[in-house]
């Protein structure tokens, strides 16, 4: 970490000055890019609906949390949404129902219990940070927490993305494979839920599904193979973290808003681009 | 009718089926049938829609629950097969950033096709595309391919390794008339080249007829069987079939007609 501090505070910026903007800095770096590459598989797996799900689903959590330790509810909050991520998985397997259908019961079902909950006594304002985020207000020590994230991404991109992606071009050419669909897609989606939990202070509900789903879908746009696709992703996920924490800095602005606006930028860009490739 | 013999059976392995049922929430979808089918043996399976065809793929690939037994032998005894499949209907995403190069590394698990893919690795795949012609398709993307070139690379997939027994279903559903006649002529080379079973289970009766050694009619139990001729004249095929199949199964005649059924 002094390492980190010394060597932001040798760049010709204002805000270098600030203890916060540093810390900010590193866990969008971390965050951002982590969550871009995730997103990959979120979208090639049709699972936009999934993480939204999540995302809506930690009011609930936090209710729940907050009944067992008003101190740190996040232990709780990761334990429900992983209980709901496999519930989900399981819903979904068991009864063949349609997937878009299911989510938006979910989605509706825990939000507004969720809601319902945080809102008793009519004090819902002291929980708004959960709705919007707020990067800055990141500790060094909770800096543990996105290294917790990232090294989750790691270990599951070393040992499942190629089955999950394998699943995303066609799930039936897992016939006679030896590999259980289920399992792949049960811990991708227990994926989804602890980076969505351990992040979701600081990103905010609202906003979250947004740096999943933009990265990834203007890095498929122009992505030749699949290693470009996920680079290209985990790039556009950095380069609007960084740009988006930047522009909040000097706007004062939300960070989590001028992330997502960057990376809807950028993807507006890539279609552009695709389209102009086309006619020439 | 005139058939392309290239059956190379050893004579050594079999696949053996034995009063094999399958049911889905109470409705029967086959009862109690026996099949078998030898290395180098090319086996139609045929008959109406819910007649029960791809249950039997699929029983046979473990993916619904059945009772009966399914055993395999080769010289060295009994031993359990590896099965290649080509789904019907495959439904790739359109936008898949995939390409095909991925998608053969993918489907024989190599689990770095994220991280790197070395020019060795690369040749390996170009010579896996070279068995089905698609070497050209290398650094597509999967999403972008047309039918028939999709066709050929998910069969360069599900014979790799070489299976003891490749599973067809539906194979030529996306493919035009002539597109019919190359895949089944490839499937004949292949089956040459690497000894195995193939199943195929197709609605496309004239066309396949023309590559089979052996065709089960199936709707529910077997209907008839034998070779594609004695089939196709039955009376049972013209009672199951309807008579529109029946004038024109003794004849060569275009595919399309049957395509549509």
């Amino acid at each position: 970490m002094q390492f980190w501090y010394t060597f932001i505070e040798m760049l010709p910026f204002e805000w270098t000055e600030y203890g916060f903007m540093k810390t900010a800095l590193l866990a969008v770096m971390i965050i951002s890019p982590a969550i871009a590459l995730t997103g990959t598989m979120v979208v090639g797996n049709r699972m936009s609906f999934f993480s939204h799900v999540i995302g809506h689903s930690a009011l609930t959590g936090l209710a729940v949390g907050l009944l067992f330790s008003t101190a740190d509810p996040r232990p709780v909050m990761i334990l429900f949404a992983i209980i709901l991520a496999i519930a989900i998985n399981i819903f979904l397997s068991l009864t063949k129902a349609d997937g878009d259908t299911v989510m938006g019961v979910f989605a509706s079902a825990t939000t507004a219990l969720g809601i319902a909950l945080l809102s008793r006594g009519g004090s819902f304002s002291k929980y708004t940070v959960y709705l919007i985020g707020d990067i800055l207000s990141i500790t060094p020590s909770e800096i543990v927490y996105l290294a917790v994230i990232l090294a989750s991404v790691i270990f599951f991109w070393v040992f499942l993305a190629g089955r999950i992606s394998l699943i995303s071009v066609e799930p039936s050419l897992l016939y006679g494979k030896k590999i259980n669909g289920f399992i792949v897609k049960t811990a991708f989606s227990i994926l989804v839920a602890l980076i969505v939990i351990l992040s979701i202070k600081w990103v905010g509900i609202l906003i979250i599904n947004s740096l999943f789903i933009l990265p990834a879908a203007a890095a498929r746009i122009h992505a030749k193979n699949l290693r470009s696709y996920f680079a290209l992703s985990a790039i556009i996920g950095l380069v609007s973290g960084i740009a988006g924490l930047m522009i909040s800095y000097y706007s004062e602005s939300s960070c989590g808003a001028a992330v997502v606006l960057v990376s809807a930028g950028i993807y507006a860009a890539a279609v552009l681009l695709k389209q102009i490739r086309r006619r020439i | 009718m005139n058939k392309a013999h290239c059956a190379t059976s050893c004579g050594g392995c079999s696949t053996v089926i034995r009063s094999l049922s399958v049911e889905y929430s109470g409705r029967r979808a086959l009862s109690e049938i026996d099949l078998s089918f030898s290395c180098g043996e090319l086996a139609a399976i045929i008959g109406p829609n819910g007649g029960g065809k791809t249950s039997i793929l699929k029983s046979i690939l473990g993916e619904i629950p059945y009772s009966g037994k399914i055993d395999f032998c080769n010289i060295s005894g009994k031993k359990k097969p590896r099965i290649g499949y080509l789904p019907q209907k495959i439904a790739v995403q359109k936008d898949s950033p995939v390409s095909v190069c991925d998608f053969l590394l993918l489907s024989e698990a190599y689990p770095f096709t994220w991280l790197h893919v070395s020019k060795k690795r690369r040749e390996m795949k170009i010579k896996q595309l070279e068995i089905v012609s698609a070497e050209n398709l290398i650094d597509r993307r999967i999403g972008e391919l047309s039918g028939g070139e999709l066709q050929r690379v998910l069969l360069a997939a599900s014979i790799n390794p070489p299976p003891d027994i490749l599973l067809l279903d539906e194979p030529v559903t996306a493919l035009d008339s002539k597109g019919i006649d190359i895949f089944y002529e490839l499937i004949c080379s292949l089956r040459k080249k690497f000894h195995m079973t193939i199943l195929v289970v197709s609605h496309d009766i004239g066309a396949i007829a023309k590559h089979a050694d052996k065709m089960f009619l199936i709707n529910e139990k077997i209907i008839a069987q034998g070779t594609p001729s004695e089939v196709l004249s039955s009376s049972e095929f013209r009672r199951e079939m309807g008579e529109v199949y029946f004038k024109l199964s003794g004849t060569k005649t275009d595919h399309h007609i049957y395509g549509g059924f």
